[in-house]
């Protein structure tokens, strides 16, 4: 669609919850995703494929998902946004709107259903 | 339960391939997941729940399952690791701060059964639970069930039983076959009516009755008056069985229950001494679509409690400086209160604890650690039951509009809220002109349908937020929130001429009848201290003494009376 995002990066080091979110993003909700598991797949994953957006865990097996955030945003060239996933408590969220290129949160669970249609909520707020 | 249709979403038999495999990986990982939250509990019970690595990790696997699961289609696995996660965070968290004491037994004793129920609950898990269904477009249940609270279904009844439905603001649908339940009925409907010959006939309902959400009220008729039949409706679910009925009893039912759930989420007060442990029951019963409350001392309970308004109170049998029991007889006391359920959550060793707060007029006991389905069920088996309980003794038995007292409450409540918000409050006065002398020539049976078919009037033209009473005989207290003196003085009127213009039938042939009206107002934006000498029972005052000049000035006509 128009004015959609060029790629989403989907960045869990859950396997099946970036299957379940590739689904939902790429084959119901129509848009050009990639994956990563780690940090150090996410800063490759953006070098290759120049994706415009980041769908980011934030609580990632070993790494805080704002660093590896932080990481993106510094070695990246060109704009960047992000948008984060938190648990259901979400008490982890505090200051995340401080983040450069933040424009939402997703919480977990999420519903498959539903999820490009946020995103793509969040993605027309961007300045 | 949209109806089946051959691909209502192109490649959806590819996408529920590919959703398949998903949810077939995500399950086999839940089952390993599930294996090291075993190992992790045995061994951190072993030591007191003290090795900060393996809490760490447990805190992990919990946190993600409660977001993997639930976006899986898993909802129960995913609020178990949910308000596990909570749990262990909770208790790292209070480790920090150097704590410990006697609540700290307790509340591992709660991590470790939560823990145990997430493990059961993996294991007992199959992929086909996932209620994740491309092929219907559906959302996961983490929504919760919903319901229409407006559509009544009938099943099997004979059709246009309940044709005078106006009195009631519902959508009624007749359905014949389950089929064609499936195909007419969107969402699960508020109230379910089936007919028990249907029922004989139907093997699959039980299931299919299951299926529904508990907000669902199931109600049974015909079939005949014995124990038997009466067992068989209660193995439907129904709430409510009428072997002998005609149509008013079933609208009598049917417009209870409609009231009873436009009450809202069940409220429901914790108490509890130990925040943890509060913090969690909240959290559990939250996600249940309740709305929850904690207090860990109990000082405060009974502003709390007229501020709240819970159904049901969940207190702590032991707390420090007074028992559960001092604090139930406490609220007993004050008689607005004496009939909150209380349910006392008690270790096994109080039993003699357990006795004397069964005295002091305690409805149930959870042991602690609570597994939390049975905590979700407990509190909203009795909050409904209290509810109806309310609501009965709410309403006027006639019209089912609010009774004298319940609507003079009301008032006071409309006229704080009024004040503290600066919103305009409106509230008249009705009474029917000549209604004795209906009553004495054509008998109370046609004075009383009088007043029904009023009340049924006033239902249809008021809007949902206005709060209509009866006051006893032909009296009736209509409250208008937000709604300036004018307007409210507009809309009284338009009910009086559509009143005046309806014939009314009776055996004698019909007859046309009229009311007056008093209307009164508290203006919005008033300054407070200027409103503040203005309480209910000046403005009912207002309202009747502007009542009284449009019965002197003729009857049939709506008089204003300012403040």
């Amino acid at each position: 669609m128009d004015g959609d995002p060029r790629q989403v990066l989907i960045v869990d080091d859950d396997p099946d919850m970036l299957a379940i979110a590739q689904l939902a993003l790429a084959d119901i909700g129509g848009l050009a995703t990639c994956a990563a598991q780690t940090g150090g797949e996410a800063l490759v994953a953006r070098a290759t494929h120049g994706a415009d957006l980041v769908l980011m865990d934030l609580c990632l097996d070993r790494e805080e998902g704002k660093d590896v955030w932080r990481a993106l945003k510094a070695q990246a060239p060109g704009p960047l946004h992000v948008i984060f996933v938190t648990g259901a408590r979400a008490e982890e969220v505090s200051d995340l709107d401080r983040e450069p290129g933040f424009l939402g949160l997703v919480s977990k669970p999420f519903n498959p259903m539903g999820l490009a249609e946020d995103i793509r909520r969040f993605w027309g707020t961007r300045a | 339960m949209s109806t089946p249709s051959p691909s209502p979403l192109p490649g959806a038999n590819l996408l529920g391939g590919r959703l398949g495999n998903i949810v077939q990986s995500f399950h086999a990982n839940a089952l390993l997941q599930g294996d090291e939250i075993d190992a992790l509990e045995t061994r951190l019970s072993a030591d007191g729940w003290r090795e900060a690595e393996d809490l760490a990790r447990l805190d992990h696997l919990a946190h993600k399952l409660a977001g993997s699961a639930g976006s899986l289609g898993f909802t129960t696995m995913g609020r178990d690791a949910s308000a596990l996660e909570m749990i262990v965070r909770l208790i790292v968290r209070r480790r920090g701060d150097g704590e410990t004491g006697l609540g700290a037994a307790e509340r591992t004793a709660q991590a470790a059964l939560l823990a145990r129920v997430l493990v059961d609950r993996i294991r007992s898990s199959r992929p086909e639970d996932s209620t994740l269904d491309l092929e219907r477009l559906e959302s996961p249940g983490s929504d919760g069930p919903r319901i229409d609270p407006k559509v009544v279904v009938t099943l099997g009844l004979e059709p246009g039983l309940l044709a005078d439905l106006s009195l009631l603001d519902i959508i009624l649908v007749e359905v014949e076959t389950l089929v064609d339940w499936a195909g007419r009925v969107p969402l699960p409907p508020v109230v379910a009516v089936i007919d028990m010959n249907f029922a004989n006939r139907e093997p699959t309902l039980i299931q299919f009755l299951r299926d529904l959400p508990r907000e669902t009220t199931i109600l049974a008729v015909g079939g005949s008056d014995t124990f038997l039949w009466r067992v068989r409706a209660a193995r439907l679910g129904a709430r409510t069985y009428l072997p002998h009925y005609d149509a008013k009893d079933l609208l009598d039912h049917i417009s209870r229950i409609v009231g009873e759930s436009r009450m809202g989420p069940a409220r429901v007060l914790i108490l509890e001494d130990d925040e943890i442990l509060a913090t969690l029951y909240t959290a559990i019963l939250t996600e249940a679509g309740m709305e929850a409350e904690f207090l860990t001392d109990p000082t405060p309970i009974l502003d709390h409690l007229s501020t709240f308004e819970p159904d049901v109170l969940i207190s702590d049998l032991h707390m420090p400086g007074y028992s559960g029991t001092e604090v139930a007889a406490a609220i007993r006391h004050g008689g607005q209160w004496a009939t909150l359920p209380i349910v006392f959550l008690s270790r096994e060793q109080d039993l003699k604890l357990q006795i004397a707060a069964l005295a002091s007029g305690a409805d149930f006991f959870l042991p602690k650690p609570i597994l939390p389905e049975f905590l979700v069920s407990v509190a909203l088996d009795r909050a409904d039951r209290s509810r109806a309980l309310r609501n009965m003794t709410l309403r006027d038995p006639l019209t089912h509009l609010y009774n004298h007292t319940a609507s003079l409450d009301f008032l006071d409540r409309e006229v704080t809220r009024a004040r503290r918000g600066r919103t305009p409050l409106s509230a008249a006065l009705i009474d029917l002109d000549h209604f004795k002398k209906v009553n004495d020539t054509q008998g109370h049976h046609t004075g009383d349908h009088v007043i029904q078919t009023l009340a049924r009037l006033m239902r249809s033209r008021l809007r949902m937020a206005d709060i209509l009473g009866r006051c006893g005989g032909e009296e009736f207290l209509i409250i208008l929130p937000n709604t300036p003196m004018d307007r409210a003085v507009e809309v009284i009127d338009d009910l009086r001429r559509a009143f005046h213009a309806l014939p009314i039938e009776t055996p004698n042939g019909p007859l046309t009848l009229s009311f007056s009206a008093g209307v009164t107002g508290l203006p919005g934006g008033v300054a407070t201290d200027e409103a503040s000498s203005l309480d209910a029972r000046s403005l009912f005052k207002l309202a009747d003494a502007g009542l009284y000049d449009a019965k002197r000035g003729g009857r049939n006509r709506v008089a204003a009376k300012s403040f």
